[in-house]
């Protein structure tokens, strides 16, 4: 044996050092008193795990229809309005048949007449569920109203039902991204759902029953409708639009194609879902020119009677920037706005200043996060500073990304009277409309900014918008850029904007549409912003204008009244 | 059966055994039952099997387990410590095959697959872990020449190297509890204490920052208004439900939706249905059975037996106080079961087997009583 048997150890007679003897007793009683130290740490333990479980026995005096009132199966949400009472996501409650096989008299009775309304449920599966002495067993869930008043009718003892909560958003994948949707526990978990779980559904507050949001449900519908049809049109990979009611800066109508059902909550999992009107940051190339002509126009320093040269390219270093629509020649204001000079644009913005321009574009909302109450929401990307070569691009929107609800908001600020009101998706006093509102041009450069938008759609790239949408007097700005991809701008894959208002005499819906990627719709058409992202703007304008009460007005005199005093001497 | 009159091995057992302790721990293995009953039938019913898949399988388990338990206690000291030095060796090949050949299950590889059954090999490392260390610390204290504590360190650091690679988080912790408490026992200064104290400091922070799944329960824990939390959430929610009574048997609802109610959470699983009250009685025989396996330890005069028992009792009582407080969200999510209560054959037989060995241990005064009736010294007079 080599190991030692311990026992020996006690004989101390066995032990040659008999000095050790005492320092082995002290460690023995030193053990003894460790274990008394260690049961006390696990009494006091045990006694913090019994208190925990008194504290949770008062927490909750025990009542139990309290709780499951309480419980996420039954736990209301507020009915989603549309601004016309229109319900764009309610509860719904599915009666769910259960029963208590202990209450139940006579089981074949039960399993007879179960059967006889329900014949999806099996005597036999009945028999087994009813059969037995257990005090809960579910026996179908999620019935109709009908079926559970014909089970009722039956009057049998000892079968109920019991009301789920279900989700319900009745317009399907219209209002998908706006809407959100909520998980199996009834809680948002995106769109507005979600924030209203963080913002309004708070506990110590009371839970609203009905909420209702800015958007129309018919603008929502058309948008949609039309956007859908611009992805098999244009063979777009995306495509995505927003309108704003310009005069209050609540959002009409948002949608964001592909989408899923909110009733599938899993189908927004799919790749290339994301909300682009909020969560997505595009290059939206000429549409800016409209920004940077009102900041221009607004500053003083630049008139629409000015001209500039746009003979030729602009150069930086190695980089020459031209005109796609090329004139080549010394160009009006008006002139540069509608054959959308990127030249023009360049030199009107330096006779402005970089860094007025780059103040400007903080003062229209593009450096603010979106206000808007959804989660899902991107910061734009603008250099903090502006050298004089990402001033020039950026004057014809390359080189800085913005979301399309910023820039929807911005065109709706420059359109009214120079009234910028942050977007929102709830409805907005009066009250709120005159606080939020800031006025960041004046109502004379606003005139010009609605006169240039107009003349575009007459005369300009806009064109094929104004021939859809005749009538509702729309004007609007193309964006044609080209996709990066590695790195590089590549000249066959488009990201195509629109920003358009309407009725430009009186203006009242800015709507911003965008396609990625669309093709040629046949070969006689164009690929650039004017021949997609314009039509479908024009197609949703003239969808909705009437429904908006909008009188369409075929008055040239109307266009004439457009123009500005200054521009309207030099013509007569 | 139980007569005085004559000698036999099972008089000698009934009269020297512990018999409260063994009591306590029947009742334990009882509750077990019942707790089953109330909490598997949904999660069984999610997971595509019968009803009463759990619950059966978890009663046909108590069989092996309370054989094991009682045959274990019928050992002399010393053949305790040859079974868990052998018991420690199988277990610790074991461990180290399921690295190769281990079943994955939620990314993580603890399971063999022995003859279709699944078998968790770290389970049995612990109560075995538990008395070698015991025994080579009491060596070290009758001859401070040889060099048991390294050993003890050397077994420690392969333990928890194999355990980490699995990745098996719970069991890490307890198997350094346990070391931790056969240390403290054994009379280690306070300053060493007060070192390993900050040396544990410094393990968890870096399984914090090494592993993402711990690091994420306890962000998890830390953070509990994420969605995530689900897990204790619904725990607390069922244990408020039961309320002090509880609402019944098979009235409760929470409990259907509390994951892994049949295992780690159990405890707050069951308390729908039992009720508070209950749940403290539940404790109270927990506590009771550390603390008298413990009280039991001090009486050892036998160096060896008294840190063997007292291992094995607080790694017991370690194991059920962390399951407790996950389940009462006093400590973030662990995954380690309730002895004897939670779901798992590998679990309660090796639960079994360490409380045997406690029973076993706890006899009085087992070294002078045995079989041959010969002095307790005659180990040493022939060696």
């Amino acid at each position: 044996m080599s190991i030692a048997d311990p026992t020996t150890s006690d004989l101390a007679g066995r032990q040659p050092e008999i000095a050790l003897e005492g320092g082995r007793k002290a460690r023995k009683n030193l053990t003894r008193s460790r274990i008394w130290f260690s049961v006390g740490v696990l009494i006091v333990v045990f006694l913090i795990i019994c208190g925990r479980l008194i504290q949770l026995g008062i927490e909750k005096p025990a009542d139990p229809d309290l709780l499951r009132a309480n419980s996420e199966l039954t736990l209301a949400r507020p009915t989603l309005l549309d601004r016309n009472g229109e319900p764009l996501a309610l509860d719904i409650e599915a009666p769910s048949l259960y029963a208590e096989p202990r209450n139940i008299i006579d089981v074949d009775e039960a399993v007879e007449k179960l059967h006889a309304v329900l014949p999806q449920l099996s005597t036999d599966f009945l028999r087994q569920r009813l059969e037995g002495d257990e005090g809960f067993v579910w026996l179908e869930r999620e019935l109709s109203p009908a079926m559970q008043e014909k089970v009722l009718q039956l009057g049998l003892p000892g079968i109920d039902f019991v009301n789920e909560t279900k989700r319900f958003y009745p317009g399907g994948s219209d209002a998908s991204h706006l809407l959100g949707t909520v998980n199996i526990d009834n809680q948002g978990i995106s769109g507005v759902e979600r924030y209203l779980d963080r913002h309004v559904l708070n506990a110590d507050s009371e839970r609203p029953t009905e909420i209702e949001l800015s958007i129309d449900l018919r603008v929502q519908h058309a948008m949609h409708a039309e956007l859908e049809d611009s992805l098999m049109r244009y063979q777009a990979i995306a495509a995505a639009g927003v309108m704003v009611n310009v005069k209050t800066g609540e959002i009409m109508g948002l949608v964001s194609l592909p989408d899923f059902d909110p009733n599938v909550p899993a189908s927004a999992l799919e790749e290339g879902r994301i909300n682009r009107i909020t969560a997505g940051t595009f290059e939206l190339g000429s549409t800016f020119k409209t920004i940077t002509f009102a900041g221009a126009l607004d500053s003083g320093l630049v008139h629409l009677t000015d001209r500039f040269d746009a003979t030729s390219g602009v150069r930086f270093g190695r980089y020459v920037i031209d005109d796609y629509h090329g004139q080549h020649r010394v160009l009006s204001v008006p002139e540069i706005f509608k054959y959308s000079s990127n030249v023009g644009t360049i030199h009107l913005m330096q006779a402005w200043g970089k860094d007025n321009y780059r103040a400007f574009l903080t003062r229209m909302g593009f450096d603010d996060p979106l206000p808007v109450e959804l989660p899902e929401t991107k910061r734009s990307s603008i250099p903090h500073e502006f050298s004089e070569i990402a001033a020039a691009t950026a004057s014809f929107g390359h080189g800085l990304s913005v979301t399309p609800l910023h820039m929807a908001s911005a065109i709706a600020g420059l359109v009214n009277n120079g009234i910028y009101l942050p977007p929102t998706l709830f409805h907005r006093t009066p009250e709120e409309i005159v606080e939020l509102g800031r006025q960041v041009i004046s109502p004379e450069t606003s005139a010009r900014i609605r006169y240039l938008l107009r003349l575009n759609a007459m005369d300009g790239t806009a064109t094929h918008m104004n021939r859809i949408a005749d009538g509702y007097i729309p004007g609007g700005k193309t964006g044609t850029a080209e996709k990066v991809e590695n790195g590089r701008y590549v000249s066959n894959k488009n990201f195509n904007a629109f920003a358009a208002a309407f009725p430009l005499n009186d203006p009242q819906y800015a709507l911003v549409v965008v396609v990625d990627e669309p093709k040629r719709e046949n070969p006689q058409s164009g690929d650039t912003a004017g021949w997609n992202a314009g039509e479908v703007a024009g197609r949703i304008i003239a969808r909705v204008a009437p429904l908006l009460g909008v009188a369409p007005d075929f008055d040239t005199a109307v266009d004439q009244a457009l123009v500005p005093a200054e521009l309207r001497s030099g013509q007569e | 059966m139980f007569s005085r009159a004559q000698k036999t091995p099972l008089v000698e057992w009934w009269f020297t055994v512990d018999r409260t302790l063994l009591a306590a721990i029947l009742l334990l293995m009882m509750f077990g039952m019942g707790l089953s009953f109330a909490a598997s039938p949904p999660v069984a019913e999610r997971l595509g099997y019968g009803q009463w898949y759990f619950t059966i399988r978890h009663f046909l388990f108590l069989f092996p387990a309370i054989g094991v338990m009682l045959g274990t206690s019928l050992m002399t000291l010393r053949q305790i410590r040859w079974t868990a030095l052998a018991v420690l060796i199988v277990s610790i090949g074991l461990l180290a095959l399921t690295l190769k050949f281990g079943v994955e299950i939620k990314g993580a590889r603890r399971w063999l697959l022995i003859f279709g059954t699944s078998v968790q090999p770290s389970e049995f490392v612990k109560p075995a872990f538990a008395v070698i260390i015991a025994w080579l610390f009491a060596e070290h204290m009758q001859k401070p020449d040889m060099p048991a504590r390294l050993i003890a360190f050397a077994i420690l650091a392969t333990i928890l190297s194999l355990l980490m690679m699995q990745p098996d988080f719970g069991q890490t912790v307890l198997i350094t509890l346990t070391f931790a408490a056969v240390l403290f026992i054994s009379g280690i200064s306070w300053w060493l204490i007060m070192g390993f104290g900050v040396a544990a400091a410094a393990l968890s922070t870096g399984a914090y920052a090494l592993f993402p799944h711990v690091a994420r329960r306890v962000d998890l824990f830390l953070n509990p208004e994420s969605i995530g939390n689900y897990q204790v959430n619904k725990a607390l929610q069922s244990l408020l439900e039961g309320g002090w009574f509880g609402q019944g048997p098979g009235e409760a609802i929470v409990r259907r939706y509390v994951p892994d109610a049949h295992a780690d959470f159990v405890f707050s699983a069951a308390a729908g249905e039992f009720g508070i009250l209950f749940s403290m009685l539940l404790v109270f025989v927990i506590g009771f059975v550390v603390v008298r396996a413990l009280w039991g330890a001090q009486q050892r005069s036998n160096i060896f037996a008294r840190l063997a028992i007292s291992a094995l009792a607080l790694q017991f009582g370690m194991q059920a106080i962390i399951n407790l407080m996950v389940n009462l969200s006093l400590l973030p999510p662990k995954g380690m079961t309730l002895p004897f209560v939670s779901y798992g054959g590998t679990s309660m037989i090796a639960t079994a087997f360490g409380m045997g060995m406690v029973l076993s241990l706890t006899r009085r005064k087992p070294e002078e009583r045995q079989i041959s009736g010969l002095p307790a010294f005659r180990g040493a007079v022939t060696s």
